[in-house]
Parts: structure tokens; sequence; C-alpha cells
């Protein structure tokens, strides 16, 4: 049987700024289809393991790959097999929110740009609020757009840094259904946040960073949520895995 | 590279047209100074009217730097640039789909500013089609180094300081260049090829240099 190449491939990867060691040799595969959830304190790095994956952060240790090819010299068709939601928004706020997503669309080269741009607008609940400047968004309404921006383009590999910020409770669940159907179809998702609710909804395997080491790696069938929760909250609280 | 240009131009014409910053920031900073010139010197003798060209320049020439510094300041904003930096592009189409838009504002700019500058200084435009190539192609200039120039900048935390450091003593040819092919068309000299023919060496060389580095300053 042929062995299908990752999505995203991470060995013995570190990463340092200056002193302090943000990753230590992490050893992460994603595959089409999965959902990984990774948690972790407030500096474990989660988000530069995700800005490693998105190639923001091109100076590191070890290898990373996206669909086999290295983060070091990412293709045109590697970066447009990836979509990035950050903390920042990454859009224009004096664009409208239709007006963004017809741009990214554009220069990803989506040949049905307006109807893919409206499709997603649609899809998260923005449709009235096409002509809107971002500028004057609510703050959950520019987060979803900020979603359906990194989805724009059909990319086959989302990175995610806390997307649940500043989302409602409908806008979560619609997260929630977008990503299920994205996993369905064959996507991979690496999301990173703190809500285990949410994450155990469409995650199919969670892990644990602290200090820049994974140390726990699980697949979500095979963790009862409100047991990692709880194992979780250890973690954040004393900086140490439960025993 | 052309296709990503367009989406870019597109793109930065479109957030003008909405907020009209570029433009009006640096038309207000050119009317001040040439209001300031107006007062502070006695512009109706015919030395003054000489150097009107040169006055218009200089006003344009910070007025311009304003227009230019909020290119890539833009773009910081809200981390839409690091979104835009991610794309499967060419970098070179970013670069120059970014530069025709600074172009467009600085010979819109120019433009406005213009009928104000011609009531002020007493000038008569004697050649149209003279000034319209040396407002082309001296906006074209300021655009080619400024853009590039902007990108740098806009990674320091002095950038407002730092953009007229770097860009204006590189603009001093095509500042000179611009002056001399506008006296021109205004019927103060009786020939500017020389200075045409600089003029538009200056933005080939400066284009296709920024085009081949801004790869690298986008990386930064």
């Amino acid at each position: 049987m042929a062995v299908s190449t990752p999505a995203l491939s991470c060995e013995r990867l570190s990463k340092r700024y200056g002193r302090i060691s943000a990753l230590t040799s992490v050893n992460v595969t994603v595959g089409a289809g999965e959902c990984v959830a990774i948690f972790g304190r407030n500096g474990a790095g989660k988000t530069t393991l995700l800005h490693v994956a998105g190639s923001l952060i091109r100076s590191f240790e070890g290898e990373v790959r996206v669909f086999g090819t290295s983060r070091r010299d990412a293709t045109v068709e590697t970066r447009r097999a990836v979509g990035l939601v950050l903390h920042e928004i990454c859009l224009y706020d004096d664009l409208s929110a239709l007006d963004n997503l017809r741009f990214f669309a554009r220069l990803y080269g989506v040949s049905d740009y307006e109807a893919r741009a409206r499709d997603v607008l649609t899809q998260f609940g923005l449709s009235e609020r096409a002509a809107t400047a971002v500028r004057t968004l609510s703050r959950g309404m520019k987060q979803r757009l900020a979603i359906a921006r990194a989805l724009v383009h059909r990319p086959r590999l989302l990175l995610m840094d806390e997307p649940f910020t500043g989302l409602d409770e409908p806008g979560s669940q619609t997260l929630v259904a977008v990503l299920r159907d994205f996993v369905r179809d064959g996507g991979a998702v690496v999301v990173s946040t703190h809500d285990v609710e949410r994450a155990f909804d469409v995650a199919t395997r969670a892990i644990i960073l602290e200090r820049g080491s994974v140390t726990l790696d699980r697949s979500v069938a095979d963790v009862d949520a409100t047991a990692f929760r709880h194992a979780y909250w250890h973690v954040l609280f004393t900086g140490t895995p439960r025993a | 590279m052309l296709r990503t240009a367009g989406i870019v131009l597109w793109k930065d014409l479109r957030i003008e047209l909405r907020t009209r910053d570029a433009v009006s920031a640096a038309l207000v900073f050119a009317i001040l100074v040439l209001v300031i010139f107006n007062f502070a010197l006695d512009v109706n003798t015919p030395e003054m009217r000489r150097l009107a060209a040169g006055f218009f320049w200089v006003a344009f020439a910070f007025a311009g730097t304003l227009s230019l510094n909020r290119s890539f300041a833009l773009e910081k904003e809200s981390g839409a640039g690091r979104a835009l930096a991610l794309a499967p592009v060419d970098p070179a189409g970013i670069f120059l789909g970014k530069c025709l838009a600074n172009a467009v504002f600085l010979f819109v700019t120019q433009l406005v500013a213009l009928p104000l500058f011609v009531i002020f200084f007493d000038v008569s435009i004697a050649r149209v089609g003279a000034l319209a190539s040396s407002f082309a192609l001296g906006s074209l200039a300021f655009a080619a180094t400024g853009t590039l120039f902007s990108a740098i900048a806009s990674n320091t935390r002095m950038r407002e300081l730092l953009l007229p450091l770097l860009f204006l003593p590189l603009a001093v040819p095509a500042l000179i260049a611009a002056v001399e092919t506008t006296s021109f068309a205004l019927g103060q000299t009786e020939s500017a090829s020389f200075w045409f023919r600089l003029l538009l060496v200056y933005d080939v060389v400066f284009v296709t240099a920024s085009l081949l580095v801004f790869e690298y300053v986008l990386e930064e």
C-alpha cells in the first residue's frame, strides 16, 4: 500500500530566541484528514511551531516539511496549499470584507474568485457585511473574516493560532462545522487553543506542548475529554505534566 | 509578475479611493509649503520665477515622502503585509504594483497642486506635453526609490524618520532632472532633452534594481 506524503512533518524541530529555547526537538506528523489540537501554557511554543510550519520563521534546527517540501525552500505550490490564521487578523482595515477576500483569492490564483469570496462570506455569516470596511467590524466578525481569508484559496493544510478567540457561540459552532467538513474532505488542520471542549469537538489528535517539548500526543478517541481537561489544567497551573 | 502587480495596484487604489489618505496628506503638505514660499519670498520677480520649478519640486519631495511613508504602513496594520508576503506570488509583482500605485498618487497630487503653483508663482505652462512627461517620469522616479525604502523603513521603529534619510539622497539626481524638465515645460529653458533622458534612465535603473532586490526586503 502506498504511503501518502504527510501534510506536515516536523523532525527534531528546535528553535531558540537568543538564550530562550522555544522548541526543543519536536517531532510531529500530521496526515491528510487529521485535525491536531495543540495545547500548552503561554510561551510553551505553540505559536512558534505554527509560525515555522507556516514559513513565517525560516531559521530553525531540524526539518519541517509541508507535503514533502522543506519549509526552508517553500515553493509556490506549497504556499498555495497552506492557509494561516494568526493572532493578527491579516486583513486590510480600509477595504471591505468582500474586497479583502477578493484580493487574497485573486492573489492565490483562484479562478472563480468572485463566487468563492461570496461563498466563504456566506459560510461565516458575513454576507450582510460584505461591503462594510473591516475597521468597523466587531472583534468576533474580524476573527470570522480572518478565518474566511485563510480558507478562501481552498488550502489543503490549515494552521490556526487560537482561532476561537473572540468568537461568540454561533461563531465557534460555525468554525467547528467548517473544520469538520474540511477534515472530512481530506484537509489537514493544526490548531492551537486553550479551549478543550471546542477542540475535542473537531480534533482527531491532541498534543500538549510544555516548555517547547511534546509531553503528550494522543488520539482523541483514546482520551476522555474530562480527564484530558483535568490533566491539561494541571499542566497550566503547575507547569508539569501529571504523574 | 504583471498579474500580481495589477492585483496589488487594484488593492492600493481601492484603499486610496476609500480613505484618500495618501493624496490628501501629500496635497495639504505641498500646498502649505507653496503658501509659505509665497509669503516668505517675493516670488513675483523674474529671478524667483526662474526658480519656481525648484520650489515646486522641493515642496513635492517632502510631501511625497509623507505619501510614501503610508505605503507600507498600511501593510503593517493588522498584519495584512504578512499574508501578502506569504502569498504564492512573485515579490517583484508586489513591488511593481505598489510602485505604480505610489506613482499614481504622486502624479495626482502634482496635478491638483499645479493650479495653485501657477497662481502663486505667476508662471505659465508653455509646453503641456513636456510638463506631463516631467510629472509622470518624476513621479515614477520618486515612487521607484521611495517604495523600496518605504518597505525597508517599515520594519524599523523610526520609519517616519528613516525613510527621508535613506530615500532623499538617492533621489537627488531625479529631483535635479525633474526641476530642469519642469523649467523647460514652463518655457524658462530652451532644451531639456538631456534631463529627460536622465530621468528616463533613472526610472529604468531604479525600477529594475528594485524588482531584483525586493524579494530580500520582503523576507526581512
